[in-house]
């Protein structure tokens, strides 16, 4: 029998016994809560009620986290419903960060793994209710069987839409209070007090993927080029380059000696199957590059490489979509795929990619300054200007030497693609917590 | 694994059951015992932590010395009696100048046991009065005769529900599924608090009066029952004494003088009356909070006249809620009568300091002056208003005895700290004031490390000081145990009870009512309920009549803002809330101010502020809460010196007007920006 948790902000204090009992039922396993409050209106604003929600794991019926975890540590018990992680088969990537909307998932640094709400299955077996449940004061917390996912209420602020079916059915809030006073004047004050989350994706962080991905985008368009007619590969750079990001993206794992484990879910996880094309990719190229084929096999394994590369740029590209980005449309200027192309044009002397892929990076690197200069964010000019000035006018103007155009292209390119890790954001219940008070002060 | 029933004895309307289970000598889980209809749902955060609590790193588990660099160092028991041998054995000449102050921390029959080690001793000096309730308890006697309400769960049946400046969802969080299942069911909920606070949520009318003028908000809703129609005549003829001389009272009291004196909608104030008139049967729950005014009985005694006139007692889902006191059936004496210091004094202890105005009493005694203390269960170097003063007093004592679970700034003050037991760790019996059971607390696991219970350590000081064992048992349980359960059964034994009845859970105290005042009889002097008081007039000196004054500590200039203290649901007073897993639940030490209120003062959330006044002041961290009343600054109660110091630096030693409480809310602050 599948469970889902029930939940009554109407009833909700706001108390936290919720989150002290499961640290008494988790102990030293938990090494950071695992259930958190979310307040609606903490800063009482008069206009608006004011509720919290108790939440930790959803224990989703399409969990987003086990489609994303490219290690294959998330099960899901079919008895229970619960979606539970294996510690011990967790590389530490935080790729199942990103991608759950709920923030269940918790990256512990002391233990260079994920942590998360187990639904209390030991409990569930011996046909108690989870810690939590059983430890409400108040019965604002429930376990009932699981039901219609349409008769779940969904629709609470607060919880992050998305098609992923949670198993927790909210009962509606109702706000007593006949009428609110509008307070307008109050409105003034709320730039002091909205508490935006903590983004989980910074770009202090995640360093080493900015550079694997940028050293990943050089090498498939120097691949493809060599495919195109353009210059050779040479051994030497291309081998120490590729093995630099893959030990760059092995280093910023909670456990790097688990790194292997990442190739293990290929039938979900977009990060599965680009580190799957990547290995391809530079697997082929070293052999391509290192043993003597005859002719025969070296020109397809050249193309097939370059399909590889490509391909490989177009999956980096792909699994960054678990995450929202700051601008609303997907297509972005520092996608790699794109970079590549302008770069491959550069090195393989094709108009077409120069103008072509470099315009369409060029109209969508301004659009995306003019959209953060009016949503109120820095669009920090001064910056931008050097990254066009860098990455646009230098290679423009250095057509003839392909090799330093090329080279201000990615010093171009690694601006661009900084300010997209600044950019990057995931949802989370405490972001929808603010967006509905924006929405309705 | 063995699962124990016990239940939470800490100062908190709730006194919860709890199971408790215990895997090798360790406590490893609490969880909810549904035989106290109050609390099935099981204890709060601050209940749940206690496993944190009592194996936290930072719990005192040996004597501790002071040493001359200033520090604790840890010495052994020998040593530890040998001291208070050398330094409290000379007092017995003149016992008096022995201090013995005890606290609220934790309840239990035991407690009594050191008073009487003390007489044992020689006699020494203590308070009366007390910090929490007396204003409300003794308004509540005066007009009612005794403190009994409902049991908690009636609380269903109303279908009006007065939330007077209680904050139910953070200081009796198991009240709110009683709330719940009322409103639930259809009732409506008006809550009445300067602070929009957690229960405010619950409201479907809800009123901000200015702090301390709740007086006249109830002297108004009297006016318009008076005038409307709202008074059940027959329940005032036949049960209600002075209700001429209220009318006539209450007469001057328009809502227009109400709402200009309470800075509230006078439209608010007749939609109040009029569910008051009309709904029925409704429940008034005060909170403790608004009885520490100097204004603050006869504030009470004005709220509780609304239920009387309206006919709310003795009926299902009406009353007045504020103290239940069914369980104090060990004593022939109640509260709060037994906080008031004796007529004649005795000549062996000392009633002579009030714990409201502990620091300046305790320098102000003379024939003999003060020189040495003793306190168990208590704080007062956070805990009682104006703490500069309180410690100036500790200060000038030249020996310190205090028994604590960790070093609160109290004991940071001490010459000798002793460790204390926890409720796990010896066996007693505890009453509470919202529900009526009679609980037991059973020994759970071994104290740990060196510690004793307070009863054992008295013992081993009476050997030390020559008692011998045969005087010793005539005060103290003999040391284990059994020495504990055969002291319990003695007290129990008159109700009729053994320890054995209470294991498997709670026991109703006997006469507990299901409904208070059911069949009408008051043990007032008349009989009757009184709202007209000639005990009122006698005792206190106050209008025999409920009537409305400022509170003595009022706005003298105009930047001058009032200061609340409240509690949080992250402690009981100064326990809990430093718990590293209560930490990260809100509650910070901060000052909550309303924006505009900032604004006028050029500062921002987040800013360092100073907020003082001519006792004390603090600097803390300014957060915006826009749900505030103007004029009204909040700090939380309950923190120390290792988070910024206690709030009380900043309240007077002032009296309510009745029951010697303190009235630690006439507080009034200024707040400025600090330069960074």
């Amino acid at each position: 029998m599948s469970w889902q948790f029930t939940f009554d902000p109407n009833r909700c204090t706001g108390c936290g016994a919720c989150v002290v009992g499961c640290r008494l039922e988790h102990g030293e396993r938990q090494t950071q809560a695992w259930r958190r409050i979310h307040t609606f209106n903490p800063m009482r604003h008069p206009a608006l009620p004011l509720f919290h929600l108790s939440l930790a794991c959803h224990h989703c019926e399409d969990p987003a986290c086990l489609r994303a975890c490219p290690a294959d540590a998330y099960t899901q018990d079919p008895a229970t419903g619960a979606v539970v992680i294996h510690p011990e088969r967790c590389m530490g990537c935080r790729f199942c960060t990103w991608a759950c909307p709920h923030d269940a998932p918790k990256f512990s640094a002391s233990t260079g793994t994920i942590e998360k709400c187990t639904f209390c299955d030991q409990r569930l077996a011996e046909g108690l209710e989870p810690a939590c449940v059983a430890r409400c004061p108040v019965e604002a917390l429930g376990l009932e069987t699981r039901g219609p996912v349409e008769e779940r209420n969904h629709a609470q602020a607060g919880l992050p839409p998305s098609a992923l079916r949670p198993a927790i059915r909210f009962v509606p809030h109702r706000d007593r209070l006949p009428e609110r006073p509008s307070a307008k004047g109050l409105n003034r004050f709320l730039d002091q007090v909205l508490a935006w989350p903590e983004a989980k994706i910074t770009l202090r962080g995640e360093w080493a993927l900015l550079l694997f991905t940028l050293t990943l985008q050089a090498l498939a368009a120097w691949w493809v080029a060599m495919a195109a007619g353009g210059p050779e590969v040479r051994p030497l750079p291309f081998l120490t380059a590729g093995a630099v990001a893959l030990a760059l993206s092995a280093a910023h794992l909670g456990h790097p000696e688990r790194a292997w484990r990442a190739v293990l879910n290929v039938r979900t996880s977009w990060l599965s199957r680009e580190v799957l094309l990547v290995s391809a990719f530079l697997g082929l190229g070293a052999t391509v590059l290192l043993l003597p084929l005859p002719e025969a096999l070296r020109n397809p394994a050249v193309r097939i490489g370059a399909i590889l590369g490509f391909t490989s740029l177009w999956a980096v590209d792909r699994l960054y979509r678990v995450a929202l980005k700051a601008k609303p449309w997907n297509l972005h200027s520092a996608r790699v795929l794109l970079g590549g192309h302008v770069l491959l044009g550069v090195l393989a002397g094709l108009p077409i990619l120069i103008w072509g892929a470099g315009g369409l990076k060029l109209a969508l690197y301004v659009a995306r300054k003019v959209h953060f200069a009016r949503a109120g964010r820095n669009p920090r000019w001064a910056l931008s200007a050097l990254r066009v000035a860098v990455g646009f006018l230098s290679p423009a103007l250095l057509l003839d030497q392909p090799w330093l155009a090329a080279a201000a292209l990615m010093a171009g390119d690694l601006v661009d693609r900084a300010e997209y890790y600044d950019e990057l954001e995931t949802d989370s219940p405490d972001r929808r917590m603010v967006l509905a008070i924006l929405e309705k002060r | 694994m063995p699962v124990v029933t016990t239940a939470c004895p800490r100062n908190c309307y709730s006194t919860c059951a709890m199971k408790v289970t215990v895997e090798g000598g360790r406590i490893t889980a609490l969880d909810a015992h549904p035989g106290n209809r109050a609390t099935p749902e099981g204890p709060c955060l601050k209940g749940l932590s206690y496993v944190e609590r009592i194996y936290h790193p930072d719990r005192i588990l040996h004597p501790l010395r002071r040493c001359a660099s200033g520090g604790f160092e840890q010495v052994s028991w020998d040593e530890a009696l040998d001291l208070m041998v050398e330094r409290l054995g000379p007092l017995r000449s003149e016992p008096q100048s022995l201090l013995h102050y005890n606290g609220s921390g934790t309840k239990g029959l035991l407690n009594g046991c050191s008073m009487a080690f003390w007489r044992l001793f020689g006699g020494c000096t203590t308070t009366y009065g007390d910090l929490c309730w007396p204003a409300g308890l003794e308004a509540t006697r005066l007009t009612l005769g005794d403190n009994l309400h409902n049991a908690p769960w009636d609380l269903a049946n109303a279908r009006l529900l007065v939330f007077w400046g209680k904050n139910a969802a953070e200081t009796n969080l198991h009240q709110m599924r009683f709330v719940d299942q009322a409103v639930e069911a259809g009732a409506s909920c008006v809550v009445i608090d300067p602070r929009r606070t957690p229960t405010a949520e619950k409201a479907d009318l809800f009123l901000q009066p200015r702090p301390g003028t709740d007086g006249a908000l109830a002297l108004a809703l009297g006016h318009l029952l008076v005038r409307e129609g709202g008074v059940d005549e027959a329940f005032v003829n036949e049960h209600v004494k002075g209700f001429e001389a209220y009318a006539e009272r209450v007469a001057a009291w328009t809502p227009t003088r109400a709402a200009e004196v309470c800075g509230v909608p006078e439209a608010q104030i007749r939609e109040l009356a009029r569910r008051m008139a009309s709904i029925r049967p409704m429940t008034i729950v005060p909170g403790f909070g608004m009885q520490r005014y100097t204004n603050a009985g006869q504030t009470f005694r004005a709220l509780l006249a609304l239920a009387v006139i309206t006919g709310n007692l003795g009926l299902s889902g009406g009353g007045w809620q504020y103290a239940n006191l069914a369980t104090q059936v060990f004593s022939p004496v109640r509260d709060p009568l037994d906080f008031f210091p004796p007529e004649k004094p005795d000549g062996v202890v000392r009633v002579s300091v009030s714990t409201a105005r502990l620091g300046q009493d305790m320098l102000a005694q003379q024939d003999p002056p003060l020189r040495a203390a003793w306190v168990e269960r208590g704080n007062p170097l956070s805990q009682n208003p104006d703490t500069n003063r309180v410690r100036e007093a500790f200060r000038r004592l030249a020996f310190r005895v205090v028994v604590e679970e960790r070093l609160t700034d109290t004991a940071k003050e001490a010459d000798l700290v002793l460790p204390a037991k926890t409720f796990f760790e010896q066996t007693d019996v505890i009453g509470a004031y919202w529900h009526g059971y009679l609980q037991l607390r059973p020994k759970v696991i071994e104290p740990p490390g060196e510690v004793k219970p307070e009863t054992e350590i008295l013992w081993a000081l009476g050997q030390r000081l020559g008692i011998d064992e045969t005087t010793l048992r005539t005060v103290l349980p003999e040391p284990g145990e059994a020495g504990v359960e055969a002291w319990l059964n003695r007290r129990l034994a008159p109700l009729g009870l053994v320890l054995d009845d209470l294991r498997e859970g709670p026991v109703p105290a006997p006469g507990m009512p299901e409904v208070a005042w059911a069949d009408r009889r008051f043990s007032t002097p008349s009989g009757k309920v009184e709202i007209w008081s000639d005990e009122a007039a006698a005792r206190w000196g106050v209008d025999p009549v409920a009537d409305f004054r400022e509170p003595e500590e009022w706005a003298s200039e105009p930047d001058q803002l009032h200061l609340l203290t409240p509690n949080t649901k992250n402690s009981i007073h100064s326990q809990f809330h430093m718990l590293p897993s209560l930490r990260g639940l809100g509650a910070e030490h901060a000052i909550f101010l309303h924006p505009e209120d900032a604004e006028a003062r050029g500062l921002r959330h987040g800013d360092r502020v100073r907020i003082f006044n001519s006792r004390g002041e603090l600097v803390l961290p300014l957060r915006l809460d826009f749900g505030l009343r103007r004029g009204v600054v909040v700090a939380y109660n309950g923190f120390g010196e290792e988070d910024g110091g206690s709030v009380n630096r900043l309240s007077l030693g002032r009296e309510t007007d009745l029951g010697h409480g303190a009235a630690f809310h006439d507080c009034w602050v200024k707040v400025e920006g600090v330069r960074p």
